[in-house]
């Protein structure tokens, strides 16, 4: 019987010292929600890359009156110039934003080459003053905007590289 | 013999009493405390801290931040949970990729010791949500392994 009693109190002493210690601490997090536009480009003429995000680029290649027209663009003689058209697809995301609509300009990067006209939406662009091409744009589905590049004959055979930013503005 | 038996167990007994006391939650360390949460990397002082996210507009904020959980015993594991005590729904916290709820879930089932574990708190913003503050307060509980 004493022997039993010894193995009962040292079981009760393990079982007490096995215990685990706790202790708490608090992680307060704060911030503020700011609204927020994103504007992406989903599609374009020519050999497009990095669609899908605000910088993307169009490779023409090669173009002249009587080639081949570039991938993803017609070809349209006219009698004192030619015309490649296509169209550029912009899509405008919004977040933590009561805004319904969106006002989307675009406007050329550079003065464009000599007898080469930029166009978008009928509208002709320049690097001087951003052009309204909508002003009802519905945030989060991709706005199609015709794409014209007219250049004359009489225009010197040169690179006609440039840059199309485009602007959205919540309304 | 046989009061020498009796003391033993006594003084037996008695050990339970004292080691449930060990085990409470405490807001802050104290002298008293065996194990205790200090936070690195963010503000406020010891187990009490701040993290201002300040404007948010991109769907997730990150950020890192240390925890170090010290002990008595040397050469100890503890685990870290981690808890929504506090939330106005207004965005969503992630401790490490794992998204904090009311319930505590595990976010270190070892943590050393004395040492400083490095996590990430993200916050997730729902686009529909109005702009405006938010604020949620993160219960964090270390228990040591024996």
């Amino acid at each position: 019987m004493k022997k039993v009693f010894v193995v009962l109190v040292v079981l009760v002493a393990l079982a007490s010292t096995a215990s685990a210690d706790t202790s708490s601490g608090t992680l307060t997090v704060t911030g503020t929600v700011e609204s927020s536009i994103s504007l992406t480009v989903e599609s374009a003429g020519g050999t497009t890359s990095g669609t899908g995000t605000d910088a993307a680029t169009s490779a023409l290649g090669n173009i002249s009156k009587y080639g081949s027209a570039p991938t993803g663009f017609t070809l349209a003689r006219g009698a004192s110039d030619w015309t490649i058209s296509s169209t550029v697809g912009v899509k405008v995301n919004k977040a933590n934003l009561t805004s319904t609509d969106y006002t989307l300009t675009a406007q050329l990067g550079s003065a464009p080459a000599s007898g080469v006209t930029w166009k978008l939406n009928g509208s002709t662009l320049s690097d001087s003053a951003a052009t309204t091409l909508t002003s009802t744009g519905t945030y989060g589905s991709t706005g199609s905007y015709s794409w014209d590049i007219v250049v004359a004959d009489s225009a010197a055979a040169a690179a006609i590289d440039n840059a199309i930013n485009f602007t959205a503005t919540s309304n | 013999m046989r009061s020498f038996l009796i003391l033993t167990l006594i003084a037996a007994l008695a050990v339970p009493t004292e080691a449930r006391g060990r085990r409470r939650a405490a807001a802050s360390p104290s002298e008293r405390d065996d194990v205790s949460i200090t936070f690195t990397g963010v503000s406020g002082n010891g187990s009490d801290a701040i993290v201002d996210a300040g404007a948010i507009s991109q769907k997730r904020n990150r950020q890192t931040f240390g925890v170090r959980i010290d002990g008595k015993a040397s050469g100890g594991t503890a685990t870290l949970r981690a808890s929504l005590e506090s939330h106005d729904g207004r965005s969503k916290v992630f401790i490490d990729g794992i998204v904090l709820t009311t319930v505590p879930k595990v976010i270190i089932a070892n943590a050393p010791l004395g040492t400083v574990t490095t996590h990430t708190l993200e916050i997730e913003v729902d686009p529909t949500v109005a702009e405006g503050a938010f604020a949620s307060s993160v219960r964090w509980e270390a228990t040591t392994n024996e």
